[in-house]
């Protein structure tokens, strides 16, 4: 099963990877695509993997005839940026199908994929509907079940009164309270 | 009014030479006209006023000349002046605004609802406004000020029911002018709070005030004094529900409202230290001096805790309403008090009072109509292990409360066997709505294709229906009896159901009084969408966010006809404090909004909203 990515945005290099065979791949702006891909893997293997991966110094990412996924993924490689900080990042090492690709993902994400692969257990045994079903399992990550303002702003007050009830709450400039502690 | 009748009726009417001819013609259809003169204006049902409209001239101008109230559902429908050129004599009002989705945070602040022209009009040409209720709303001071300055002497009832816009100023003008005020409400809006003064006015200037309500909103300058001033001077007071007081300060308050049936919110201020026998007594003896009035049953009461429920035990068995959504009680002291509300109807509370506590409200509470259960925190230290429903509370509601006419529950476990109970004993239910939590991984019965068909068949008066699962929650089959079994629901919201477009496409075969729809996290495409939305014979508002997007919006012109508004609200990245204060990025998928519209489309949108416009299309 040829399948290509572009993670290294070769696309206007010499190399040009084959074309998908899997047209329903949804293209989202998030990492959660690769839970796609993960699916289909052994998540011991990527334990196994990633437990390899961090002590390997090995920076470079191969691409073979062979590579992995759909060539209009866009995987965040090389760390996370958030507001301009970057996190730290280590190599992940995945072998899959006679290829090794390495990946610069930050801790959180390499977590990420662990879940997915074990999601993916319960997801393969309960998945007969194809591609609906995973665009359904994806949107369930993107669109939580939200909560009605009022109580959102009730939970955040009630957490904040422990907060300043604990014994070591130092009062900051918070006069928020100030009526509910009236004498 | 049925076929039958209205055919006679139209008869008489054509008889006496219809148009405007009043009471020209023959004497017969003369006395007719007056005798429907007489009748019609005690006629007061929206539907059937919009029945009598229809079955000819004269009586629409009867209507037209009559009609006492309207309620826009949806500001944009129509203009300011449409409504005053057909309905000039309207002495009550009811406006929304933004989509529900809005209470939910989903919705861009500035998304629109602005109640400008609306005042502006209701100045011009509407001399005998007594009542104005805005529902999510944007209103801004001017607009307060324009309303206290011109109809100051007429305006009865001013409901602000969670606008946002204005400041105390606004209120200021209000409390100062509006010297007939019987009712001001003000439940969660967000209002920018300058000072208290506006309060000081109301209880100055005012004397026949029955309804004061600004619960849950973030106002603090509220002196205590001026409460206890409104209650003197306002012996007609029935209402009142506040903003957080500590309940200590209200006794005089208390003393003073003779006449109060109403209360809510105040706070009671958090026991130092362990909570022990010594803190439990310590608390009691601060809030003892509260006598809450003689005629006092309806009840809710902001940061209530164990320590201090005995305060409200005097008035238990009185209580026909009870709000507990913003108290602290664990499952075990819901099922304290609960045993002693036996005429209780009303309960708003949160998941906290747990299976164990339905089944005590199944057994204590025989005159339960409507019961919400709203979702407490996640965090497992949060709230009370107990504190969760499943289908053993369903059932037990189900069985022991046979009035139950409103359902709202946010369930962490559901069967099939539970709501099939519930279709066979809530014969009353009017409006249902249940939400399935995503913290369990595993639930016991899915999918719940025969329960909700049961629920559906059982529950013939079912008028507002809301279902919100996971994948596998419903399969198309069961998306499909929703549609045959629904014959009366007017309203429904629809949450991870189905598993195809092949679902929709048959659900939008029934529901034949399917109004207003609102949808998301479901898999259907913008074509199955705008299909069903074709398909559904009285939809005349749709939401939906999460669905399978054409790229450009391109699919949904399958739907484009006239008076038919399509926008859409983009996928947007939006910046919001976490509760650690750090700033995380949400992204906010895409929308669709629809509905029918007399106005054409929109002339405010804010940037954050886009127009569907066919002719962006002619180029591709």
């Amino acid at each position: 099963m040829a399948k290509s990515v572009d993670y290294l945005a070769m696309e206007n290099g010499s190399y040009i990877p084959p074309r998908p065979k899997h047209p329903n791949f949804q293209r989202t702006r998030s990492f959660r695509e690769i839970q796609g891909i993960i699916s289909k893997m052994n998540p011991e293997v990527v334990k196994s993997v990633i437990q390899n991966g961090s002590s390997s110094t090995n920076n470079k990412s191969f691409v073979s005839d062979f590579p992995l996924c759909d060539y209009t993924l866009r995987l965040s490689c090389g760390g996370d940026e958030k507001n301009g900080v970057k996190y730290s990042t280590s190599p992940l090492t995945i072998f899959y199908n006679g290829t090794v690709s390495v990946f610069h993902v930050s801790p959180q994400k390499a977590e990420d994929i662990l879940k997915f692969g074990e999601q993916a257990i319960h997801n393969s045994e309960i998945n007969s509907h194809g591609q609906q079903y995973q665009y359904l399992t994806q949107s369930l990550n993107d669109l939580p079940i939200t909560r009605r303002i009022s109580l959102q702003r009730f939970l955040e007050k009630r957490r904040e009164r422990l907060i300043m009830l604990s014994p070591y709450y130092f009062p900051t400039n918070n006069s928020n309270f100030n009526s509910s502690r009236k004498r | 009014m049925d076929g039958k009748k209205r055919i006679r009726l139209n008869r008489c009417c054509s008889s006496g030479g219809g148009g405007d001819g009043g009471g020209g013609g023959g004497s017969s259809s003369g006395a007719y006209d007056t005798v429907w003169e007489c009748v019609i204006p005690y006629v007061q049902d929206a539907r059937d006023r919009e029945a009598v409209s229809v079955v000819c001239r004269r009586w629409y101008e009867i209507d037209r000349i009559t009609r006492k109230h309207v309620t826009i559902a949806l500001c944009y429908t129509a203009t300011p002046q449409r409504l005053s050129r057909r309905f000039p004599q309207l002495e009550s009002l009811q406006l929304k605004g933004k989509p529900r989705a809005s209470m939910f945070n989903l919705i861009p602040e500035d998304w629109g609802g602005f109640v400008t022209p609306w005042v502006e009009e209701i100045v011009r040409s509407f001399g005998r406004m007594k009542v104005l209720h805005l529902r999510r709303m944007i209103v801004k001071d001017s607009d307060l000020e324009l309303l206290a300055t011109s109809t100051g002497k007429v305006l009865e009832v001013l409901r602000l029911d969670k606008c946002s816009g204005f400041s105390t100023d606004g209120l200021l003008r209000i409390g100062r002018l509006c010297r007939n005020l019987r009712s001001l409400f003000m439940e969660e809006c967000s209002i920018i709070e300058n000072d208290g003064e506006w309060l000081h006015e109301l209880a100055l200037n005012n004397t026949i005030l029955e309804n004061l309500n600004f619960y849950m909103t973030d106002l603090m300058k509220i002196a205590s004094g001026d409460l206890e001033l409104i209650a003197r001077r306002c012996p007609s007071l029935v209402s009142m529900k506040i903003s957080d007081c500590d309940i200590s300060d209200l006794v005089g308050f208390f003393r003073a409202a003779t006449s109060l049936e109403e209360f809510g919110g105040g706070s009671f201020s958090e026991p130092p230290g362990q909570v022990g026998e010594g803190v439990f007594n310590e608390q009691l003896e601060r809030y003892a001096p509260v006598v809450f009035p003689p005629k006092l049953c309806r009840l809710g009461l902001t940061y209530l805790g164990k320590a201090e429920m005995p305060i409200v035990y005097p008035v238990a068995s009185r209580l026909t309403k009870l709000d507990l959504l913003y108290a602290l009680l664990d499952t075990e002291g819901h099922c304290l008090l609960l045993q002693r509300c036996p005429n209780l109807e009303i309960l708003e509370t949160r998941n906290v009072i747990g299976d164990r506590g339905l089944e005590v409200l199944a057994q204590s509470c025989k005159s339960m109509k409507r019961l919400r259960i709203e979702r407490g925190a996640d965090e497992q230290d949060m709230e009370d292990e107990e504190g969760v429903v499943s289908q053993r509370g369903l059932i037990a509601l189900a069985q022991g409360c046979l009035q139950l006419e409103y359902l709202a529950v946010y369930v962490s476990d559901i069967t099939n066997a539970s709501l099939e109970c519930m279709g066979a004993h809530s014969k009353n239910l009017r409006d249902f709505r249940l939400v399935l939590l995503d913290r369990e991984e595993r639930i016991t019965d899915l999918p719940l294709d025969n329960g909700v068909r049961s629920l559906l068949m059982g529950c013939h008066k079912l008028r507002r229906f809301a279902l919100y699962l996971r994948p596998g929650g419903l399969t198309d089959v069961g998306l499909g009896y929703i549609g045959k079994y629904s014959p009366n629901v007017r309203w429904m919201l629809l949450g991870y159901v189905g598993e195809s477009d092949q679902g929709l496409l048959e659900f939008s075969r029934g529901c034949p009084s399917l109004q207003k729809l609102e949808m998301r996290g479901c898999c259907f495409s913008e074509r199955a969408l705008a299909m069903a939305a074709l398909q559904l014979t009285a939809l005349r508002y749709l939401w939906v966010q999460g669905y399978r997007a054409s790229g450009n919006g391109r699919d949904l012109l399958t739907m484009v006809r006239p008076n038919w508004n399509i926008e859409l609200i983009p996928s947007r990245q939006v910046y919001v404090q976490d509760q650690d204060g750090e700033k995380i990025m949400v992204e906010h998928p895409a929308h669709i909004l629809a509905y029918y519209s007399l106005a054409g489309p929109r002339t405010d949108f804010p940037a954050t909203v886009k127009p569907l416009d066919p002719n962006n299309f002619l180029d591709l």
